[in-house]
């Protein structure tokens, strides 16, 4: 067996055994089985051990070749005469990275939340999801397509929102992952554009050739890889999702918005590399959006007053950091960031309830009550001045106003025509009652609940 | 009085409110106490009820809940029948040998359930209600329904359900229109959207920045001023941006700006643009303060004990400011979305169509009842109109919550019979027994945890005689230990410590490694800055290496981070002169008030004669790697602190010749040979560690070693007992293996569940071991040593109850109501759980501060009152709810349970209605086992008491 | 001869389905017992007397189109029946069903264009007249009548001309943007079971198979059909109760697959086709799933969270599952479809390639809405019964038909493709890339 076919059937093992687990856990459902916690536990844990030592074991073939990319085609997904969906793998480092630290972080926090989600009534959803997401983000890693890419990115996007609303009894959650999977709709729009554009051009698997496409397709491909990866990545102005992500579990929060799901945006650019790499004016338009999300997360984020708000933007700050390097052509220093970001993230954002024993913990050593606010750079602001920039930063540069402007147009033209159709319907059908109904809610009533923070 | 100053009325509303609001201290000075607080005033029942309606909780549990708990056993028929009989005092024929309790009784077997419209259509078609009989109806009420139809089930219910039909008809009464109150409710009725999630969303994250105790790395300017006008200072330049409401709010900032009002004045300003009507303000303000209670709450904590912040800050909370900010924002929001002119609430429309509530249909209520009492349609056509009428309005009066109120008065009627009936026979059998030797005492908490490892110390050595006391040992101190970065309160919650006591290193220790700690904090401020953090994170993948030991391996994690051991230390508690610590505390105690300390710590565990060589003394806590209510799990007579310091300082003190002098003095001679030892036991991962035993005697070494011998075996199978609680824990482990489960299970970061705490806790026993040694409570009984000897007059068993049963009533009345209802009264699940300005929790992202017990602490937990039995003649416990108001409140309201149990004969009386009665002994015997183990082996959930320790005993 | 092996394996299933039908209805009531037979033998044996004829054309033709068309019908129609509540279920409910499949199959099977017209205009006739008597058929009196009319004119027209107006009457059977008002208001006023099977097996396109859009119309009907797709998507979210956003919601899918089928002789008309089977079957799905909730709760309120959850878990499950099935999520065969029918538009403009993507994800917003509006939320207090047995079997048996054909979508491509000679005739819009793809270096294990 040459060392390309090992590797890749290393990486579609990885890409494949956490759905198995997943249907292995959601098919008994199918026959009305509930399965006991241990079970579901055992089966995550020995599919997250396996996974990570596939990739492992692919990592050390893909040292030992020194370090060549692998495509690997699976199979021919849909073959016609002069069609075809591929679904193959691209083995290359960026993609043995990320499916590595998914391998990695998947596993450790599958075996914390069994701790932590121990008796909890989702117990079951959590696991089916989590592992779903595991194998939607090696879909994302190690796509040789973009079809394939999307896939990935699709299923991600839905258990992302699906976690969000984990707690589905509360308003809160339900509201701020419908939120999350809109910001995620719209830029998949861009995703799923320029994955058929590709494939249309093309006819098949050209990630990395993208001379096939005519210039002015390549810099249409380019414009919306940036734009699809600004959803998951929360750059502006799509940010006010993220740190309302943080609603789910804890540990889903941690390899979500901290570790995993975050870096799909930035490994999104890495991915498209070729097709930006040409395109200097793409390349200044994505180094600024990078510097306008770090400035504004971390501006943002130094106001927040509870733990996990201020994870969360200090992760969108470094995403926004890592876009710049990104956009400035270093994606080797990329690359490490992102490793190194996910794993120190996930750490934090796993400790984030035991941040009160840290901080008694920390004062025990210190011999004294430390604060983060003794050495804050605005105060040397004058005071008028330094509350309107903290009234902005509270406010998050208000940015969630902008999207809201033209929706609530585009609500209040639907709601009319949606008047008109039913009176006009009344009176077709003549029933007297439904014509007589008032036009209840004013069109303002259902947006202000929507739109609440 | 009639005509008060609006400011006036505006401020006893705010008042009143500010009773309303919980009254939880910030995380780490987490206090158990009653949730309704307020309400104490009041009977039991009818609190419960009042403050479910004025909060928007659950009451009681859902009946299904008590039903499942019927079908268990847990409430069985007998219980039933008392509750109804007490609910509904008289009984009364409803026509065809129906009466009225049967009527109950059988709603209460069977639920009723609330069906109309098209869930009842889908019923009657898909399921088969009409085909086959309720499930667990008796054979004689299921014969009646059946044999006139020749047991033909189908039939029978074919033609009773058509009976029904024909008389009662399956239209449901007509809901009743909603009338809000608030500007936000009447917008709620109007369809128009709640409007609490703008305001809150605001409200929420200015308050977070305002009461942040430093999380934030640029916190919010001008905190040295009331909430109110820090806010108007940030506000008044708001646009809002697409919110045009902020709009409104900046403007009244700015018009506010040269009027000078404060938060009484701005209140009065909004509720006349609101358009209240003065008597109204009171319900309004109540209202608008209980939207998020949790906030609030905290804004009135801080404002009244400044001293439980973490941080000593100058904030000048107050209640009426953050209702001021609330009413600005609603009126903001309310200019914005009703425009026009006048005051607000009258531009609201008029309410559309209220949403229909589950009721039930007539004729599918009287179905189902008409089933459960075995009343065929023969039956249902005998009865005349009236007695029809009669029949479904007693069936409509007793309705879901007074059907949840009777189930759970017999659910804590079962714990109750079987509690005091085990320790009536215990008392008895208990007599006959010869009294233990007495070689060592051990003093323990009266926490109901400690039971267990009483239980198991006196199994496995008997010649230990335990005792219980409140661990704070007499003290009420300001703290603060070698590793402390300041003073913590240890002493009893309500009252502010006046002491201030310090551990110091006897011999030149080196300096802790400091710049470790610094590293590690700067990495962590550091990685959430842009710069810095860019730095940080690019080397951050060193982090997978501990975080893989902390989730794989905690006890692994926890070796190679443990910090370095401690050198010796001692205790500065000896009052020189007049000083004062900075913040105004006494600075250690004069030997007068050590004598008096320990005389009535003596005193108040009976314990001033027959003193064994050694006394050992324990306090406690618990250990955890990932909790914010840690403090809940500490030791409750310290105000959330671990009383080890307590304890240490006790014997100190009771070592004292100089002390033991005077003592002797006023009458309590203790020997010379008698050594107390201070030590601590750690309720989590029961380690029990002595202090100070370089300073034992070596006379006493032996007997100390032997002890702590004896207790680490008791805790090995106090760590069994309590593992078989954790459902993760197989059910045969050995005592070996549990203790290194509880051990790893402290230092582990992914677990909601260090221990289970007061899960259970139900019993107070007030009075001499001897009633109680041998009698398995599962941990459920706080256990407080008194001997009505040496009391003559009663003023140790008063002085005993004023501390314990309000300190036992908190705990228990916290998770009872926590258990009821474990997101209303509750914080909800441990898992969303967001700590917000090291304050509290909030719910994930922005939420209500959460208050209260999470569900993962009370999952386990038997909502049952505290049932205190007494060692002492009715008399004297009558005269005490007399003369000390605090306990005869909680008494005679029902909120705490009360039993008298005769110093002389052991007989029981219980308090009920006003009076004593007695109770009767149980003629049968308990169940009887060589050991505890033998009891709970194999069980996990909450098992009857049984007697320890008779196996081999011939007893009369 | 593979053709034939297909077709013997599509027809066991049309017999397993057949057999079902006739189980479940012995067990309710005789009545519609004999039409069920009558029907199942018709296309049984229509069916057989078509492959022995061996392809010739004629009046009845077996072919790409239609043959899928017969197992995708008879997976349909067991799902209606046999999940259909109790109290909708009446012998004439089930006669008329099966008056509309009949009618349905006909139209699917029929080749020749003015008899085809024919058909058509008397399928709005039948549809017409399995209506309650009453408003709804008043409403859906005028449209249908128009439809009728407008495809019985498309025989009178020149031949190259009456595909227009078969398309016309089509999208004013479907319920497209304008035209929605008709079959959204059935929703609120005929039971809710038979809205279902009116409008979500997207019957009306059975009359597109095999009659292209001329090239001169693409960018007018697309255009359209995007607007539609947009607007009635837009309406699905901003509706007050879930019958009628449902009813919008298939009108919105009606569109997308609209566009899909009138790129004719490409790619994009197969992905088309796809899409259609696959479409209508997660519609009737997510139908039946309404239906069920309905039948328990009454009108359920959109205007706040209703928190069913709680009560009825697997139903939230099946909900999201043919919501999202509808829109192209992963791991259903609408992903497969999707992405092969979408390569139409690109080649018309990237512009409309992404307009159309952005219509499809507002969809696929609206399922997340609409289903978290109704099952998630604070739980309300209610006796309300998760999905029973029967509705689990019919529910969850069409989810797995999904799926697996979602993970091996070639295999309902053989269906679509290798019934004619050849790839589809290639048009003049097809691209040169098409023609010519370049080939990649893969290592095939």
């Amino acid at each position: 067996m040459s060392s390309d076919v090992l590797m890749g059937s290393l990486g579609t093992l990885a890409l494949v055994l956490p759905a198995l687990g997943a249907m292995g856990i959601a098919l008994p459902w199918l026959l009305r089985v509930r399965l006991e916690e241990r079970v579901i536990l055992r089966i995550t844990n020995a599919v997250f051990s396996l996974t990570f030592l596939a990739t492992l074991a692919m990592d050390a073939v893909f040292l030992a070749r020194g370090g060549a990319p692998v495509e690997f085609l699976i199979t021919d997904w849909i073959a016609l005469p002069a069609y075809t969906v591929h679904s193959a793998v691209l083995l290359d480092a960026p993609a043995a990275l990320i499916m590595t630290l998914t391998g990695f972080l998947a596993g450790l926090i599958g075996v914390f939340s069994g701790n932590y989600l121990h008796k909890d009534p989702g117990f079951h959803r959590f696991f089916v999801l989590l592992l779903v997401f595991a194998s939607g983000m090696m879909a994302v890693a190690a796509g040789g397509t973009l079809d394939i890419i999307y896939a990935g990115w699709e299923i991600v996007g839905l258990t992302s929102a699906l976690l969000i609303a984990y707690f589905t009894y509360r308003e809160a959650p339900v509201r701020h992952g419908l939120r999350a999977f809109a910001v995620y709709r719209v830029c998949d729009v861009a995703l799923l554009g320029a994955a058929i554009l590709v494939h249309h051009h093309s006819g098949a698997l050209t990630l990395l050739h993208p001379d096939a496409l005519p210039p002015e397709s390549q810099l249409l491909v380019g414009g919306l890889l940036i734009f699809a990866s600004m959803g998951k990545g929360a750059l502006l102005p799509f940010t006010g999702w993220l740190p309302r992500a943080m609603e789910g579990p804890t540990p889903s929060s941690a390899i979500f918005y901290g570790a995993l799901s975050i870096h799909a945006g930035p490994f999104l650019l890495l991915r498209g590399w070729p097709y930006l790499e040409g395109l200097p004016a793409l390349r200044w338009i994505l180094g600024g959006l990078g510097l306008a999300t770090a400035l504004h997360a971390s501006m943002v984020g130094r106001v927040q007053s509870d733990i996990k708000t201020q994870l969360g933007y200090a992760s969108v700050a470094q995403a926004g950091v890592i876009v710049i390097e990104i956009a400035a052509g270093f994606t080797g220093v990329a690359m490490i960031h992102i490793f190194s970001h996910a794993i120190l993230r996930a750490a934090q954002l796993l400790r984030a309830p035991a941040v009160l024993h840290d901080w008694f913990g920390l004062a025990a050593r210190l011999g004294r009550t430390p604060t983060r606010h003794e050495g804050y750079v605005e105060r040397h602001l004058p005071a008028g001045l330094r509350r309107r920039a903290y009234a902005f930063a509270l406010d998050r540069w208000a940015i969630d106003d902008f999207g809201r402007l033209g929706l609530r147009q585009a609500r209040r033209l639907l709601q009319s025509l949606d008047r008109v159709d039913q009176r006009f319907a009344a009176r077709l059908a003549g029933d007297p009652a439904v014509a007589a109904e008032p036009a209840t809610a004013s069109p303002e009533g259902g947006h202000l609940v929507n739109d609440q923070a | 009085m009639a005509e008060a100053s609006p400011r006036a009325r505006i401020e006893a509303a705010v008042a009143h409110a500010s009773h309303l609001v919980p009254s939880q201290s910030p995380l780490d000075r987490f206090v158990h106490h009653n949730p309704l607080h307020h309400f104490e005033e009041l009977p039991f029942e009818v609190a419960v009820e009042r403050a479910a309606e004025l909060f928007g909780n659950a009451p009681y549990w859902s009946e299904a809940a008590y039903q499942a708990e019927y079908r268990r056993g847990r409430i069985q028929d007998d219980d039933l029948d008392w509750a109804i009989a007490r609910a509904a005092p008289e009984d009364a024929p409803l026509g065809v040998g129906v009466t009225r309790h049967a009527l109950m009784r059988a709603m209460l077997e069977h639920p009723v359930a609330a069906l109309n419209g098209p869930a009842l259509a889908w019923h009657l078609a898909e399921t088969d209600v009409l085909t086959v009989a309720r499930p667990g109806l008796r054979p004689e009420v299921f014969h009646r329904l059946v044999s006139k139809a020749g047991g033909d089930v189908p039939r029978a219910l074919g033609s009773l359900w058509a009976a029904c039909r024909r008389r009662l008809g399956d239209a449901p009464p007509p809901p009743e229109a909603p009338r809000g109150l608030r500007l936000r409710d009447r917008l709620v009725d109007a369809g128009r959207g709640d409007i609490d999630g703008l305001i809150h969303s605001l409200l929420i994250r200015w308050s977070g920045a305002y009461l942040d105790h430093g999380i934030a790395h640029w916190p919010m300017s001008h905190r040295d001023r009331p909430f109110l006008e820090a806010v108007r200072l940030h506000l008044q330049h708001g646009r809002g941006l697409g919110r045009g409401w902020l709009a409104h709010v900046g403007a009244w900032f700015r018009s506010a700006e040269g009027q000078r009002l404060d938060a009484l004045d701005t209140i009065h300003r909004m509720l006349e643009r609101l358009g209240h009507p003065p008597a109204d303000w009171r319900a309004v303000l109540e209202r608008t303060a209980l939207a998020l209670p949790g906030w609030a709450g905290m804004f009135q904590r801080l404002a009244d004990r400044p001293d439980t912040a973490p941080v000593r800050q100058a904030l000048p909370t107050a209640l009426a400011d953050f209702i001021a900010v609330a009413l600005v924002l609603e009126v903001g929001i309310g200019e914005h979305l009703l425009p026009g002119k006048g005051p607000l609430v009258r531009r609201v429309p008029a309410p559309g169509a209220a949403m229909a509530p589950a009721t039930c249909a007539p004729a599918w209520l009287f179905f189902q009842i008409a089933q459960s009492l075995g009343l065929n349609d023969y039956a249902v056509d005998r009865l005349d109109d009236v007695e029809l009428q009669a029949v479904l309005a007693e069936a409509r009066a007793f309705d879901g919550p007074r059907r949840q109120a009777v189930l759970h008065a017999a659910y804590e009627r079962r714990f109750r019979v079987e509690h005091l009936d085990a320790l009536a026979r215990h008392a008895v059998d208990q007599a006959a027994r010869p009294a233990p030797e007495r070689r060592v005492q051990c003093v323990f908490c009266i926490d109901d945890r400690e039971e267990s490892m009483r239980r198991h110390a006196e199994e496995l050595a008997p010649w230990i005689q335990t005792l219980g006391v409140a661990a704070n040992f007499g003290l009420s101190m300001y703290y603060q230990g070698v590793h402390d970065s300041r003073p913590v309160a240890l002493g009893p919650a309500p009252v502010e410590p006046q002491h201030y006591v310090r551990e110091v290193f006897v011999d030149a220790q080196p300096a802790p490694s400091r710049w470790r700690a610094w590293a590690k904090h700067g990495i962590n401020v550091g990685s959430q800055t842009l710069l810095r953090g860019a730095v940080v994170t690019l080397a951050g993948a060193f982090s997978a290496a501990p975080l893989t030991t902390q989730v794989l391996s905690p006890a692994l994690h926890e070796r190679l981070n443990r910090p370095s051991q401690r050198g010796k230390t001692r205790l500065e508690y000896e009052a020189t002169g007049d000083a004062r610590h900075p913040n105004g505390w006494k600075v250690g105690y004069t030997l007068d008030e050590q004598v008096g300390v320990v005389r009535r710590t003596l005193e108040s565990m009976s314990l001033l004669r027959d003193f064994a060589p050694l006394v050992l003394c324990l306090g406690h806590g618990s250990d955890s790697a990932n909790n914010p209510h840690a403090a809940a799990y500490n030791c409750g007579a310290c105000g959330g602190g671990r009383s080890a310091p307590n304890a240490r300082l006790f014997a100190k003190m009771a070592n004292d010749p100089r002390v033991r002098e005077r003592l002797a003095a006023e009458g309590i001679h203790i020997p010379a040979d008698t050594v107390f030892v201070g030590g601590y036991h750690n309720t989590a991962n029961d380690d029990v560690l002595i202090s100070d035993a370089d300073e034992v005697p070596p006379s006493h070494r032996a007997p100390l070693d032997e002890t702590l011998a004896a207790l680490a075996e008791a805790a090995k199978h106090d760590a069994l007992e309590r593992c078989r609680r954790f459902e993760n824990v197989p059910l045969d482990v050995t005592p070996e293996q549990a203790l290194r489960h509880v051990r790893a299970r402290v230092n582990d970061f992914s677990q909601p569940r260090p221990e289970y705490n007061h899960n259970g806790n139900a019993l107070a026993l007030v009075g001499r071991r001897a009633w109680s040694r041998g009698l398995f409570l599962d941990q459920r009984a706080f256990l407080c040593s008194y001997d009505p000897d040496s009391d003559p007059d009663g003023h140790i068993l008063a002085d005993l109850l004023q501390m314990a049963v309000p300190v036992g009533a908190g705990i228990n009345l916290e998770y009872w109501f926590a258990a009821i209802d474990p997101y209303g009264y509750g914080s909800g699940t441990k898992t969303a759980h967001n700590i917000t300005g090291y304050l509290g929790v909030m719910d994930g992202h922005q939420s209500d501060l959460r208050i209260g017990l999470y569900h993962q602490m009370v999952e386990l937990h038997e909502p049952v009152r505290l049932l205190c039995v007494v060692e002492a003649p009715p008399e004297r416990l009558l005269a005490i709810a007399q003369a000390r108001p605090m306990v005869g409140r909680l008494v005679t309201n029902g909120w705490v349970l009360l039993a008298s149990l005769d110093p002389a004969t052991g007989a029981v009386q219980y308090f009920e209605d006003g009076a004593f009665r007695p109770w009767p002994t149980p003629l049968d015997p308990l169940p009887r086992v060589p050991t505890s183990s033998d009891w709970f082996r194999g069980n996990r959930g909450y098992l009857p008491p049984a007697q320890v320790g008779f196996g081999d005993e011939e007893v009369a | 001869m593979s053709t034939i092996r297909l077709d013997l394996v599509l027809l066991a299933i049309g017999a397993l389905a057949v057999l079902a039908l006739v189980a479940r209805t012995l067990k309710l009531t005789a009545r519609p017992t004999g039409p069920l037979l009558a029907a199942g033998l018709v296309s049984l044996v229509g069916t057989e007397f078509l492959i022995a004829a061996d392809h010739q054309r004629s009046f009845l033709v077996i072919d790409a189109a239609s043959l899928p068309r017969l197992a995708v019908w008879a997976l349909l129609l067991w799902a209606i029946t046999w999940v259909v509540p109790r109290r909708d279920d009446s012998p004439a409910l089930m006669g008329r069903l099966l008056a509309l499949v009949s009618v349905s199959l006909l139209v699917t099977f029929t080749d020749v264009g003015p008899a085809h017209a024919a058909l058509f205009a008397a399928s709005s006739a039948v549809t017409w007249w399995i209506l309650p008597h009453g408003a709804p058929r008043r409403l859906a009196a005028l449209p249908m009548a128009s439809s009728a009319l407008i495809a019985l004119g498309s025989t009178l027209v020149p031949p190259e001309r009456a595909p227009y107006l078969m398309y016309l009457a089509v999208a004013i059977r479907l319920g497209v943007f304008p035209f929605h008002t008709w079959a959204v208001g059935l929703f609120e006023r005929a039971p809710l079971v038979l809205a279902v099977a009116i409008t979500a097996p997207l019957a009306g396109i059975g009359a597109l198979a095999r009659t292209p859009l001329p090239d001169d119309a693409w960018f007018a009907f697309d255009v359209w059909m995007v607007l539609s797709a947009y607007l009635t998507g837009g309406l699905a979210i901003v509706q007050r109760r879930l019958d009628r956003a449902l009813g919008f919601f298939i009108a919105a899918s009606a569109s997308v697959v609209l566009i899909g089928v009138s790129q004719a002789g490409d790619l994009a008309h197969l992905g088309g086709l796809m899409m259609w089977g696959v479409t209508s079957a997660a519609l009737v799905g997510l139908g039946l799933v309404v239906a069920a909730l309905s039948a328990r709760w009454g009108v359920v309120d959109l205007t706040r969270h209703s928190g069913l959850l709680q009560h009825t878990p697997s139903f939230a499950i099946l909900f999201l599952f043919f919501g999202l099935a509808t829109v192209g999520a992963p791991g259903t065969a609408d992903f497969a479809s999707q992405d092969v029918m979408l390569h139409g538009p690109v080649s018309h403009h990237p512009a409309l390639l992404l307009a159309l993507v952005g219509a499809i994800s507002l969809q696929g917003y609206a399922v997340l809405h609409l289903g978290f509006r109704v099952f998630f939320g604070p739980p309300r207090p209610a006796v309300l019964k998760d999905v029973l047995l029967r509705e689990h079997i019919g529910l969850v048996t069409l989810a797995l038909i999904l799926v697996l054909t979602g993970l091996a979508p070639q295999a309902l491509i053989s269906g679509l493709t290798t019934a004619e000679a050849g790839p589809p005739a290639a048009s003049p819009r097809q691209l040169s890339a098409r023609v010519a793809p370049q080939q990649p270096s893969l290592p095939i294990p």
